[in-house]
């Protein structure tokens, strides 16, 4: 995501660094408990953040514009708990090269695609032990992640005030038509709800793109490289 | 290729360009923090003023500038515009068709917008005078993680070999005849081509761990850094940090934090 500095009030940068260094010193003590020497791993996680960098700076055309991958699932997917650090990474090298994102913002940042990540490799560890097949597993797994981002970025849009309120006074016209009625009055009438309703309109097509492309990026992978997978492979077999 | 990436100037120099790394961060940084958080306009647009004389004293050319800060100037456009949505107290200001724009929106949007464009460009001028690898410098010598910034510092030099891999497998594809087109096809291309991208470098992150081994690679950093300050450095710096805590008086006064202090 690419918020700006100066765009969000203090205190909620405050509260999306101090989040986003606790879960920095979690991820990483949790992969240490899966791998033992991180050392080892510095190289590895660098090249993939860069490979993945690369990858969300490609145009995927979706008429009427394009758009540009998030991939924040498919990287938990590859990288484990260590995907935090690759977005956390990513995200200020975005910063520092494109001027994407800022510094007081990097923690909000780093949260809306960094707990999708992290979310992703726990649901495809989840669903590595089911019968699903790969590219199901991996289309549901970057599904729920661009969704999560969207739900935490709907809570962030709206604890920063922007409510679409005037939008209100548009949802009053279409009151005499049925169903429509209906749904804008609970829109009108929950607290928050509109604004999450705004921005997932804005984001079903980068949900539906990133699934499907995961849904041919996962099967490819576990084809042409199934080493790269290798720490769900040994999940099966030992059931 | 024109990859666009590294916001460094090179061919110039200026006082700017010459000051000392450690100075310039730290400076900036603080102005960064202090005018993203700023509440008063009056001061947002002060802070807006500084960093167009930062570009001016670092001799940058405008049209460079524009181009950098053009799309995130943009992202905080549409965070502005749905700002200026957010109703909020006070009168109408006009009513565009059925929306109505408020005294109380309109402010904030623009106190957003200014603050956002001034942070934007004084990080560009932090950028676009500091060598990538000095400020990678600046930050080991400003204690941030090792572990991080030695992820920080592999991935930035592997993006450049990558973008390189992307931009050949584009040109060999585009050369056997594929066009972007929305299809399932489409779909699988691309998938298909990002995913031997996330392979290689798979491969290449093994390649260069096992090279840096044999190297005598142990996860400590060997960097030596001459960064010395002087005392023109430690005097720009308060300077810098007066200024930033300077500008967050009028709001602080108003929110009657200081009235006792100044009373």
């Amino acid at each position: 995501m690419h918020i700006s500095d100066g765009v969000l009030p203090t205190w909620v940068l405050a509260v999306g660094w101090i989040i986003t260094i606790i879960l920095l010193i979690v991820s990483i003590a949790w992969s240490k408990k899966q791998i033992g020497n991180l050392t080892e791993k510095v190289p590895q996680v660098a090249v993939m953040t860069a490979a993945l960098f690369v990858a969300c700076m490609l145009k995927i055309p979706m008429p009427p514009t394009s758009l540009h991958l998030m991939l924040a699932g498919l990287a938990g997917i590859i990288l484990g708990p260590l995907v935090f650090v690759c977005i956390f990474i990513s995200l200020l090298l975005q910063a520092i090269l494109f001027q994407f994102g800022g510094i007081t913002v990097l923690g909000v940042n780093t949260l809306l695609m960094g707990i999708p990540g992290l979310c992703g490799y726990l649901i495809f560890m989840a669903l590595s032990k089911t019968k699903s097949p790969s590219w199901l597993s991996s289309a549901v797994t970057s599904f729920v992640a661009v969704t999560i981002t969207t739900v935490l970025l709907g809570i962030i849009f709206y604890v920063s005030g922007v409510d679409f309120g005037s939008l209100n006074a548009m949802l009053d016209r279409v009151s005499g038509i049925p169903v429509l009625s209906n749904i804008a009055e609970i829109l009108q009438n929950t607290p928050g709800l509109l604004t999450f309703f705004m921005i997932f309109l804005m984001n079903i097509p980068l949900m539906l793109a990133e699934a499907v492309i995961s849904a041919f990026i996962i099967p490819f992978i576990e084809k042409v490289k199934p080493e790269m997978l290798e720490q769900y492979k040994t999940n099966k077999q030992n059931e | 290729m024109d990859t666009g990436i590294d916001s460094y100037l090179y061919n110039n120099t200026s006082v700017i360009h010459r000051m000392n790394p450690m100075t310039k961060v730290v400076a900036v940084l603080a102005m960064v923090i202090s005018v993203a958080i700023v509440k008063d306009i009056n001061m947002a647009l002060f802070a807006l003023l500084l960093s167009i004389l930062m570009i001016i004293a670092a001799k940058l050319p405008i049209r460079f500038v524009i181009k950098r800060i053009w799309s995130p100037f943009l992202f905080i456009l549409l965070f502005a515009a749905a700002l200026l949505l957010s109703g909020g107290e006070g009168e109408i200001l006009w009513s565009i068709g059925f929306l109505d724009i408020t005294a109380e929106s309109a402010l904030n949007a623009a106190l957003i917008l200014i603050r956002a464009t001034a942070a934007i460009i004084m990080i560009t001028a932090l950028l676009a005078t500091t060598r990538f690898d000095i400020i990678v410098k600046v930050l080991y010598d400003l204690k941030m993680p090792v572990f991080l910034l030695q992820i920080l510092m592999f991935s930035y030099r592997y993006i450049f070999v990558f973008s390189d891999e992307l931009d050949n497998m584009r040109n060999s594809m585009a050369a056997k005849g594929f066009r972007p087109k929305l299809s399932m096809r489409m779909f699988s291309s691309i998938a298909n081509m990002l995913g031997m991208l996330l392979i290689k470098s798979f491969e290449r992150g093994d390649e260069v761990y096992r090279s840096m081994i044999a190297k005598g690679y142990t996860g400590k950093p060997t960097i030596i850094t001459e960064n010395k300050m002087y005392a023109k450095d430690y005097i720009f710096v308060s300077f810098a940090l007066l200024i930033a805590v300077m500008i967050h008086i009028p709001a602080l006064t108003q929110s009657g934090i200081l009235t006792g202090i100044a009373g």
